[in-house]
């Protein structure tokens, strides 16, 4: 996963109906049209918070946590998930 | 919450925020003051009080505004009164900033030691003079950065001239910094640590060259900040309304809060009336980063 998909992609192969659900939902489309969007090395990213780029599953995900479907741990990495899921050269370390 | 909905909260909270403000005398005398006082500025048709050199804040604004430097007052002068009794201060009210990320109870960073290397892709920008100026502006950005905070990046030249723009990035480096045309939607933008290794890139639109507010080098600095595991300081609760929203929690990271809320942070946009177009690292931001990577490496000395 680190090399090649996002956490998004994790959590709607746990939770399958989801994506279905958010996709089928006309807010959501309409919601997902209006955002700018951009096509980087043949994936298409959507604009969010002015300059951060995220995949349709990302918005899948952001959606289904706003409105319920999703829930806060539903959508939180755990400290057990930590060592598989991130990159090379990124670490978790203690809060101080 | 739907959009209907979040305008009528807003609402609801601005005229709850209006009649606490009004009831207090301090803060009405406050506000009384600063509405008679304060310069405004006309931006677009839309009238800001002009508070503290640079912040532009709009009627309720300047209502909040009141209502927390009301705050401020009466917690100092509660504070000296109990000095004066001979108790230590509480509350260690620092003006600092930086959100990061956590995944359960730890922060999510780069490994120590790991240098930061990357690369600017020469042909990916309009004209040379383009690709000198990212090159001089990320030497200063990342140099800054690594003035602040134990974090080392490094410029391999030598892999400007690489061809492929698509992942996987040359192997030698960390990240990729290319010109990107995003017909205006951003300036720059780049990823976080957590992000999948394909995405590590910080992508400049032609726009970044024209003019506009923002310091140059200052979007930079912030695209950086990200780079290091920082979210924009505006998505905090106590965020002025206007500014872009965002979920705390991005790919299972949880947004924490390192320090208290500063809308001058490096990482906050100029939105609400608060940030600096400067985009400039404040001291609390040093904090923040700090808390994250320890000091800078230049100030540490080894002994043996």
């Amino acid at each position: 996963m680190p090399n090649s998909e996002t956490f998004a992609r994790t959590v709607l192969a746990r939770h399958a109906e989801v994506r279905e659900t958010v996709l089928g939902s006309d807010e959501f489309r309409t919601w997902q049209r209006d955002l700018p969007s951009v096509v980087v090395d043949g994936r298409q990213y959507y604009i969010r918070g002015g300059d951060q780029l995220q995949d349709e599953d990302q918005l899948v995900v952001d959606w289904a946590h706003r409105t319920g479907l999703l829930s806060d741990t539903d959508v939180s990495a755990h400290d057990r998930d930590a060592e598989a899921m991130l990159p090379p050269g990124v670490v978790t370390v203690p809060i101080e | 919450m739907d959009q209907a909905g979040f305008t009528a909260e807003l609402s609801a909270r601005d005229s709850e925020l209006r009649e606490a403000v009004t009831s207090s005398t301090l803060a009405s005398k406050l506000l009384d003051r600063l509405q008679s006082h304060a310069k405004t500025v006309d931006v677009d048709g839309q009238a800001y009080y002009l508070v503290e050199g640079d912040l532009l804040l709009d009627d309720a604004q300047l209502v909040a505004y009141a209502g927390q430097q009301a705050a401020r007052i009466r917690q100092g002068q509660a504070t000296a009164r109990a000095q004066q009794f001979g108790y230590a201060p509480i509350v260690d009210e620092q003006p600092s900033a930086l959100v990061g990320m956590k995944i359960g109870d730890q922060l999510v960073r780069w490994a120590e030691g790991l240098v930061l290397t990357y690369c600017v892709l020469r042909d990916t920008f309009l004209s040379p003079q383009d690709y000198q100026t990212v090159v001089a502006n990320m030497a200063q950005a990342t140099g800054e950065w690594e003035g602040i905070c134990g974090v080392k990046f490094q410029h391999r030249q030598d892999f400007d001239g690489y061809q492929g723009t698509d992942n996987p990035n040359p192997a030698e480096v960390l990240f990729i910094a290319r010109g990107f045309d995003a017909g205006g939607e951003f300036y720059a933008s780049s990823f976080f640590p957590i992000d999948p290794v394909f995405r590590r890139w910080v992508l400049i639109d032609p726009t970044y060259f024209g003019n506009h507010q923002y310091d140059k080098v200052g979007v930079l600095r912030h695209e950086l900040g990200h780079v290091l595991g920082f979210r924009h300081e505006h998505i905090r609760p106590d965020a002025p309304p206007g500014c872009p929203d965002e979920d705390p929690i991005y790919e299972g990271s949880v947004a924490f809060d390192l320090t208290p809320y500063d809308p001058r942070s490096v990482m906050h946009y100029f939105c609400g009336g608060r940030g600096n177009p400067a985009l400039a690292l404040t001291t609390s931001d040093r904090d923040g980063a700090q808390r994250v990577y320890g000091p800078p490496r230049t100030s540490v000395r080894f002994i043996g």
